[in-house]
């Protein structure tokens, strides 16, 4: 497989990559970690003039935390979520969805930008950035905005970017208190796309009731989903197991998911139901040791 | 000859001496050969699996700069013979005539510059076709009014053939019992690590060919025989092959094309599959189905068996034999004396079907061992004493099987009786029984399997012992990663009683070796090593004439011992064959040796699985194998056999499965659409026991390639059941995957509780 012909540019800087998106936007793809847009490329089913490598810009690779705010500039590659301790102190969910994306060889050249641009309707991080109620900030030469990642991921491959714009950073407003969180992954066999993945975050309050439960589904849905149903149901308990049972079977609520040859649409919702639950039982676990 | 099992090599797990140069990257696979001027193919495949050919238009695509050339079927018509088969079909075109039948047909190839400028044309030849109906479904496919895939074939079944013995009408009407099932395998694609790919060079005299193949003699003598113009030498090389499992067999289009360009062009051409491509252009193995019946006493004795077994050939009936092996092994290890089988072989718009890994046999036993476990269940009798009830016993070896096998040796009860003891299954069962108490679904799951190895016509070998005292062994196997290079300097450094370091073995090059076979069908050590050990005999016994003259003492006189000759007599009188080398200017022999007859390995393995409730997915905790490979030259490759076909086994019960749309789309040709197991996805440890009953080799090899694949998925298919007991759910076919299981979990949920 081999790629029609295409002009590489290599900016050094954010203004000067910025500036070609300017000048190339339509007819230029920017190429981050490479493992999904080089894929196509082979496949000859993208097809750009221009391709503006960012590798140059280390600008955009970083974790920091910022009042409230934890930044992850785009070019972080998934090994660096997946090993970061500031995230695995502050942020664990995003690091173990991290750590479950694809191998290691995946992992040490993905990015979290190039993830979300992509927009896979199987992509991991999407689940657990709706349940984070994180922000994509977009950047071109007329400036800057920063939209909620539900908002952003419009459908499959489909989002809310301007040819003329680039992601810059992911923003996660910060949980405190006694939360718990995990990623519940389904693959068949190892390494493999998601087949449902379900990222639950449960916030608990002093006297352990949930104060927040936040629940985002990959897989099921055209984007990223939040199970509202199953958050409104537990929210403002004390959760049990039992409650979490009943909870779960809520998440495939008005889904429609979609039948190919990995899984049926059925299974997928059973599915859902399953790792919501799985995902819940383990957060509240982990939130009720820090309570 | 003294025996050969006296020596320090023979029996020993050596590390494998191809390792070296793999490890250092220093290996030259297909890819890795370069020529200076060489040009690039890139062919266009039909995007419809059955449609006629109106017209080709070439024009756009010849006109592309660093294009050389466009060939369709019409410029290569008299220069290729098509392939004609042995059963009633049209014949196959290098490049398809005027009509495709599968989805990825090679039609015209481009010839260019470089890769990306071929594939650049590639998009551009343009070809107008009238699609017709096409039928993926080999049941359609037998259907009146199903859409024909073969004019010269009355139908599509274009094999059809039966085997019975004894009477099986009596055997039913007297049965207290007969179960019934339908079971099936499904399409799979051997996924080499390494895709296809050929290069080819002219001089004008020699026609050299690299092809990543396991048949390089049969590829020459294709060569020779269709060419109108064959050129006057014709030397094929294979180069080092990344992974074959019988898909490479077969001699393709591109690999007669190729050279056919190269002798055209003037320059050297090659071709390399990608991924994608390899999927649809080279074989697929598997899809067999069959509707079995068994027919038994009260008290477990089978009296009969009934079977119609159907394969979907694909397009071309290049290897309608296939489920014929299925079912003439269809009595597995028992000893059943009344059996009809009819076999079906049908054409469908599919790539065409081709062996692999096990050919035949893995369907064979997965339906008989599939069967047994029904019949045990029905009877409510434990599946090793029926098993025990009903094999063939040592005392009846050989034994000619109902459907025309003959069984060489084994002692297959004490065998089975010997794994139910290794494998602790007793304390296994139990410990499964209380964890499924405690709501976990865990199984055991257990399989005994008889084999076929050891077949094809002869091997050959060239052996020279250098003055130097160096060994050279060249070889017609032609293996593909297995280690047979180690295992027959092993032989030889034991028969000649010299360093393993002194031998070199070379294989793969018709330039070196005249004739030769090749590595299939587990042959290799076994019939591979009985033409290395010949030829290591024929050095013997000329460097006893020459020790018998320069000792002076008659050749019987001599006796042989680790690389010396000493005289019976006066034990003073020593020559070692170094010295005979030496003085002689070095030994050699070229032989052939004939297999004579198959021999049958046999064996029980064993799996562990658990079932998960709430996905049903399955995960392989366990295995253990006993098998009986005669004598296993190195253990340590036998197990590498062993495992890698275990797991390859496993990933065809669990995940692997070719799917096309119902208009004949192959919807996975992607290794993430198509689920080739990882490690990760295999057990940690596979318990590997062996077993020795001698075979008719001189080194009583029985053959070890194929028996994971085999044995396998009947025993991972019984521990799933177990695991879901006390539901009475059945695996019925290959691959079984988490939705089926989660779907039958959630039915038999309705039904009863978990
Ligand atoms: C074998 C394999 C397995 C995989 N398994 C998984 C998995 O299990 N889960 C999972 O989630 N993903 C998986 N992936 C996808 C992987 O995570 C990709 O790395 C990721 O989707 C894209 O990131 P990238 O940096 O490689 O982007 P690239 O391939 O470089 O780019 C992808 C797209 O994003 C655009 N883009 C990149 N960066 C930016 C930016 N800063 N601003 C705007 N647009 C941008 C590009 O133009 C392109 O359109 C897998 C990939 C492979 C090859």
């Amino acid at each position: 497989m081999y790629p029609p012909s295409f002009k590489l540019l290599v900016p050094q800087s954010l203004d000067e990559a910025l500036k070609m998106l300017a000048e190339h936007g339509g007819e230029a793809k920017l190429l981050a970690g490479g493992h999904s847009l080089i894929p196509l490329m082979k496949l000859r089913l993208a097809r750009p003039a221009y391709v503006i490598y960012l590798g140059k810009l280390k600008e955009l690779s970083y974790i920091r935390e910022e009042g409230d705010t934890i930044r992850v500039g785009a070019l972080t590659t998934h090994s660096e979520i997946e090993s970061s301790e500031l995230l695995r102190e502050r942020c664990p969910l995003l690091a173990e969805t991290a750590s479950k994306i694809g191998d290691r060889q995946v992992r040490n050249m993905g990015t979290i930008g190039g993830s979300i641009a992509h927009a896979d309707p199987a992509a991991d991080y999407p689940a657990a950035l709706v349940a984070l109620e994180a922000e994509v900030v977009l950047k071109s030469v007329n400036g800057e905005r920063a939209v909620k990642v539900s908002d952003f991921i419009k459908g499959p491959y489909i989002t809310d970017i301007d040819p003329q714009e680039l992601i810059t950073e992911i923003r996660i407003p910060v949980v405190n208190g006694a939360v718990g969180s995990s990623y519940e992954k389904l693959v068949f066999r190892a390494s493999d796309f998601a087949i449902v993945g379900v990222a639950a975050l449960i916030v608990l309050g002093k006297d352990g009731t949930a104060e927040r439960v936040r629940v985002g589904m990959t897989g099921v849905a055209e984007g990223p989903v939040r199970a509202q149903g199953v958050e409104e149901e537990l929210e403002g308990k004390k959760i049990t197991e039992e409650d979490i049972d009943k909870a779960s079977k809520k998440a495939s609520e008005g889904l429609n998911p979609p039948s190919d040859i990995r899984a049926s649409s059925e299974y997928r919702k059973a599915m859902a139901e399953a790792l919501t639950r799985r995902a819940l039982i383990k957060a509240l676990s982990e939130a009720k040791k820090k309570a | 000859m003294e025996s050969i099992f006296s020596g320090r090599y023979v029996g020993a797990p050596l590390r494998r001496i191809e390792d070296e140069r793999l490890l250092k990257g220093r290996a030259r696979f297909i890819d890795d050969i370069s020529l200076s001027g060489m040009l690039h193919a890139v062919f266009v495949r039909s995007p419809y699996p059955h449609a006629i050919i109106k017209s080709v238009d070439v024009s756009d695509a010849s006109r592309l700069r660093g294009v050389v050339a466009v060939l369709t079927y019409r410029d290569i018509a008299g220069s290729i013979k098509p392939w004609e088969f042995e059963v009633p079909s049209d014949p196959m075109y290098p490049l398809a005539r005027d009509k495709v039948r599968y989805y990825g047909e090679p039609v015209a190839v481009v010839v260019a510059e470089d890769p990306y400028l071929a594939a650049d044309a590639a998009e551009l030849v343009s070809i107008e076709y009238e699609p017709l109906e096409p039928v993926v479904d080999p049941l359609e496919a037998l259907e009146k009014g199903a859409p024909r895939i073969h004019e010269r074939a009355s139908s599509n079944a274009v094999y059809k053939k039966s085997y019975k013995c004894g009477s099986v009408e009596d055997a039913f009407s007297r049965a207290h019992v007969v179960v019934e099932d339908e079971l099936s395998m499904e399409r799979v694609y051997a996924a080499p690590m390494e895709p296809r790919g050929v290069v080819a060079h002219y001089d004008g005299e020699q026609l050299t060919v690299w092809s990543s193949t396991q048949t390089p003699f049969d590829l020459r003598d294709a060569i020779l025989e269709k060419f109108s113009d064959p050129p006057s030498s014709v030397r094929v090389i294979q180069p080092d092959v990344g992974g074959a499992f019988g898909a490479k067999i077969p001699t393709y289009p591109e690999d007669l094309v190729v050279p056919l360009l190269a002798m055209k062009l003037g320059r050297p051409v090659k071709w390399y599959s990608s991924r994608r491509e390899d999927f649809v252009a080279t074989v697929h193995g598997r899809d067999v189905r069959a509707r079995i019946s068994l027919a038994a006493t009260r008290d477990g004795k089978i009296l009969g068996i009934r079977a119609r077994i159907l394969g979907d050939l694909g397009a071309y009936p290049s290897d309608y034999w296939l489920p014929d092996v299925a079912a003439r092994i269809l009595t597995g290890a028992y000893n059943i004396r009344n059996g009809f089988v009819e076999v079906l072989g049908v054409c469908t718009n599919k790539t065409p079907l081709g062996p692999y890994r096990g050919a035949g046999r893995p369907e064979g036993i997965f339906f008989i061992e599939r069967m047994v476990d029904l019949l045990a269940d029905e009877l409510g009798m434990d599946p090793v004493e029926l098993r025990l009830a009903n094999m063939v016993r040592p005392e009846q070896m050989p034994y000619k099987n109902c459907f025309g096998f003959r069984y060489d040796s084994g002692d297959y009860p004490g065998t089975l009786r010997k794994a139910v003891d290794l494998f602790k299954v007793k304390d296994l069962s139990k410990w499964a029984r209380e964890e499924r108490g405690r709501g976990r679904l865990v199984g055991v799951g257990l399989a005994f399997y008889v084999e076929i190895t050891s077949g094809g016509p002869f091997e050959s070998a060239h052996v020279k012992l250098e003055p130097s005292g160096r060994v050279s062994i060249i070889v017609g196997s032609t293996p593909t990663g297995q280690g047979d290079a180690t295992g027959f300097a092993q032989l030889a450094a034991d028969i000649l009683g010299t360093s393993i370091d002194k031998i070199e073995v070379s294989w793969g090059d018709t330039g070196l070796i005249g004739e030769g076979v090749g590595t299939f069908g587990s042959r290799t050590m076994a019939v591979g090593g009985g033409a290395v050990i010949k030829a290591l005999e024929e050095i013997i016994k000329k460097a006893r004439k020459e020790a018998a003259k320069m000792l002076r003492v008659g050749e019987e006189e001599l006796e042989y011992r680790k690389g010396r000759f000493v005289a019976r007599r006066s034990p003073d009188r020593i020559i070692t064959l170094l010295d005979i080398a030496a003085a002689t200017g070095g030994l050699e022999a070229k032989v052939h040796y004939d297999p004579g007859r198959p021999v049958y390995p046999f064996g029980a393995h064993l799996a562990i699985v658990e079932v998960e409730k709430d996905t049903g997915r399955v995960r392989v905790l366990g295995y253990k194998s006993l098998d009986d490979v005669g004598k296993a030259i190195n253990p340590l490759l036998v197990e590498g056999q062993i495992v890698g076909g275990v797991v390859q086994g496993l990933g065809e019960v669990l995940y692997e499965q070719i799917v096309y749309s119902r208009d004949g789309a192959l919807l996975t040709q992607s290794l993430s659409d198509y689920g080739v197991p990882t490690a990760l996805d295999a057990p940690a440890r596979v318990e590997v026991h062996l077993q020795e009953t001698p075979t008719h080799h001189p080194h009583k090899v029985r053959g070890v390639g194929e028996i994971g694949a085999i044995a396998a998925p009947p025993a991972i298919a019984r521990a799933i059941e177990e695991a879901l007991k006390p539901l009475k759910i059945r695996v019925r076919k290959t691959p079984v995957k988490p939705e089926e299981i989660h779907r039958m979990l959630q039915q038999a949920g309705k039904e009863d509780d978990v």
